[in-house]
């Protein structure tokens, strides 16, 4: 009797499903259990474990200094967490309980129904919507695909939603007969031509408005990380910018290097030229660089020589350069000033700390989907309590934001071989 | 005739001030050095009269290695850089001869006019002391070993004896004779690893093992080595505010 009270298929609006068969709990972001990347951004750029395969299995003993702990991360960034879905989902369960709640109100004040009967028809479908809710939530469905198209996003979540329909109709209404017989008492609703085809309706159109708020929500994190990455590529290009010029101008390196060049004028009028003019390229190019995030390869290695070229000058003898930088690699983009602080360090630390002869190695080749990048000098090891410098801390950096941890950047040293950095930075997946 | 060495890791620097000190008619070049271990070989051995030292070099750099010299033997010290701030900003022109690069000529002669005058006046120490307050207490000196010179850690160093002229610095494995007074090698190397114990021996203090006393308030200091020196009753006071006892 007291089933009229919600008479029919009016029992309950609540987005009610029960979880999804594809819903696999096993896989929980509480976890640390990496979501496949699902922007578009990250899924072009698979961030596999081969990332960190640069590193060659020679005996040289890494130098123990402080890794990013987002380097060692598999999962650099767009893992978010469900957190901003689960309270979404809390509030959307508390409105339809509320809904529902309003909608039988007329029958929970009618003294001729028994409270418990309304009571029941309105909790358990909202514990059941509750349930579909936290198991939908455990498993990667919305983050499984990019938002980008909205089309492709919404359509791989809609195979889920017969049997979400059917689980649901078959759950609150046999839970709801189950206690309605334990209570003897009659539990009545519109026949199932009509129920099935109107609860069948009502739940597709709440699953979709459900779909809709994640959907937004999703869309707005990306949107405000993607806005938070922009604004960090561009700081660290502006300190990179002025980290290198702050090197080019370091008083040391530009006052010797006039000296050099006061002291070859009266020796050798025309390398005195050249070194000068070295010197304002060198400038002109930290003072031009900034205007473009990216650079080829070739231009930062034009950088390089007239910065390797002056210090030839500077320590004539003592330095022999070695260019092994494949043609192949020369087109390919770098992050402007990604190297030249790595040589600077090299000319500092090998040549300026050791009377004996150094070699400076710049390597450079492509080795299947990622550039390798190699900077080896012979001279002293790197001591004990080495630190990165500001240099190397801000290569790190800038290939962190660019490329997440798809990018390495690794200083070893011994003392029988000298130091070597290495880079290796995956290339742009090619276009379809 | 002023026998002058030029020091700086940079050739075309060395070229430069030779070039120009070939010009002066009282300047003899005696040698040029790379690095400032080989500088302070060329002092100690060549005993120049006029040092151009240049800062910035690989080893000990120019201004370590003004701080290992002995102030009343050191030749006068014209320290050239290219910019090392905190060095100049100490710098007085009063006390120290400095140039900066790129100089000119009138830079230079300028320089060599004030060279001359102090020479004249045998006004030649204060770079040293400048230097050394500058660099601080030394952590490492360079001792003399055959016919070179041995830079040691100064942790290493046990005591120091002195001996006429001659400082004896014993360290675990060998003794090394340095041909300077024990009041200024202390200077050198400050006070807080090294205390004085007697007229003529400081000890490295974390070497101390035990103190026994003797007769008149002295005492016998036992190193750690098992090396016995007398502390005199002069210093007891010294010793005992630092040990704590």
């Amino acid at each position: 009797m007291a089933a009229h009270a919600t008479s029919g298929t009016m029992t309950n609006h609540r987005p009610p499903h029960r979880r999804s068969s594809r819903g696999d709990p096993t896989i929980s972001l509480a976890s640390g259990v990496p979501v496949t990347p699902w922007n578009s951004l990250a899924a072009e750029k698979p961030l596999n474990s081969s990332a960190r395969q640069g590193r060659s299995s020679s005996n040289i003993q890494p130098m123990r200094f402080p890794r990013s702990p987002d380097l060692e991360a598999p999962t650099p960034r767009a893992s978010w967490s469900h957190s901003p879905l689960i309270a979404l989902a809390i509030l959307w369960t508390t409105v339809w309980s509320m809904v529902s709640s309003l909608e039988i109100t007329g029958y929970i004040h009618d003294p001729a129904i028994p409270w418990w009967q309304p009571f029941a028809i309105v909790s358990i479908s909202s514990l059941i919507v509750a349930l579909w809710l936290f198991f939908e939530l455990r498993g990667p469905h919305y983050f499984r695909r990019p938002l980008d198209p909205p089309r492709a996003w919404f359509l791989g979540q809609l195979p889920r939603l017969p049997l979400l329909a059917v689980g649901y109709i078959v759950t609150a209404f046999g839970i709801r007969h189950l206690v309605f017989a334990v209570k003897q008492a009659d539990y009545w609703h519109l026949p199932w031509s009509i129920v099935i085809p109107y609860e069948l309706v009502k739940i597709s159109l709440f699953y979709c408005l459900w779909l809709g708020f994640v959907y937004g929500t999703l869309s707005l994190l990306c949107w405000r990380e993607r806005g938070e990455q922009l604004v960090a590529m561009q700081k660290t290009l502006a300190e990179a910018q002025l980290a290198r010029l702050r090197a080019q101008l370091r008083p040391h390196f530009l006052f010797n290097t006039l000296n050099t060049v006061s002291s070859l004028m009266h020796s050798d009028v025309a390398r005195a030229d050249r070194v000068l003019s070295r010197l304002g390229d060198l400038l002109r190019a930290s003072l031009g660089a900034g205007e473009r995030d990216e650079i080829s390869l070739g231009e930062e290695i034009d950088v390089l020589h007239l910065y390797a070229d002056i210090m030839e000058e500077r320590f004539p003898g003592r330095i022999t350069m070695d260019w092994r930088v494949d043609d192949a690699a020369l087109p390919l983009l770098v992050p402007a000033m990604l190297l030249q602080p790595l040589l600077e360090n090299a000319f500092r630390h090998g040549v300026e700390k050791t009377t004996e002869i150094v070699q400076i190695r710049v390597i450079a080749n492509r080795v299947d989907d990622r550039l390798q990048l190699k900077m080896h000098n012979t001279g002293p090891p790197l001591c004990l309590d080495w630190r990165e410098g500001v240099g190397l801390s801000n290569v790190r950096e800038r290939l962190r934001v660019r490329y997440g941890a798809a990018a390495t950047v690794e200083v070893t040293s011994d003392s029988g071989t000298g130091v070597t950095a290495r880079i290796s930075i995956p290339l742009e997946a090619p276009e379809p | 005739m002023i026998r002058t060495l030029i020091v700086d890791d940079e050739a075309p620097a060395r070229a430069k001030l030779r070039l120009w000190l070939r010009d002066q008619p009282d300047i003899e070049i005696a040698q040029e050095c790379s690095d400032g271990v080989a500088a302070a070989h060329a002092i100690m051995t060549g005993s120049p009269d006029l040092v151009f030292l240049d800062i910035q070099m690989p080893g000990l750099s120019g201004m370590e290695v003004a701080a290992q010299l002995d102030p009343a033997t050191a030749p006068l010290l014209v320290f050239v850089t290219a910019f090392d701030a905190h060095a100049v900003a100490a710098f007085d022109m009063e006390a120290v001869d400095y140039v900066l690069k790129p100089y000119d000529k009138s830079r230079f002669r300028r320089a060599l006019d004030r060279v001359r005058a102090r020479l004249d006046r045998r006004d030649v120490s204060g770079a040293v002391l400048v230097a050394r307050r500058q660099t601080g207490p030394s952590s490492r000196l360079l001792v003399p070993e055959g016919e070179g010179l041995r830079l040691i850690d100064c942790v290493s160093i046990h005591a120091l004896e002195a001996d006429d002229n001659y400082v004896n610095v014993h360290t675990a494995k060998r003794t090394y004779m340095l041909r300077r007074t024990l009041q200024d090698l202390l200077l050198q190397l400050g006070d807080g690893q090294f205390i004085r114990i007697h007229k003529s021996a400081a000890v490295n203090i974390s070497e101390i093992d035990t103190l026994t006393p003797l007769f008149k308030g002295d005492y016998e200091v036992r190193l750690r080595s098992g090396r016995c020196l007398r502390l005199s009753r002069r210093y007891t006071e010294n010793l005992f505010s630092r040990t704590g006892r």
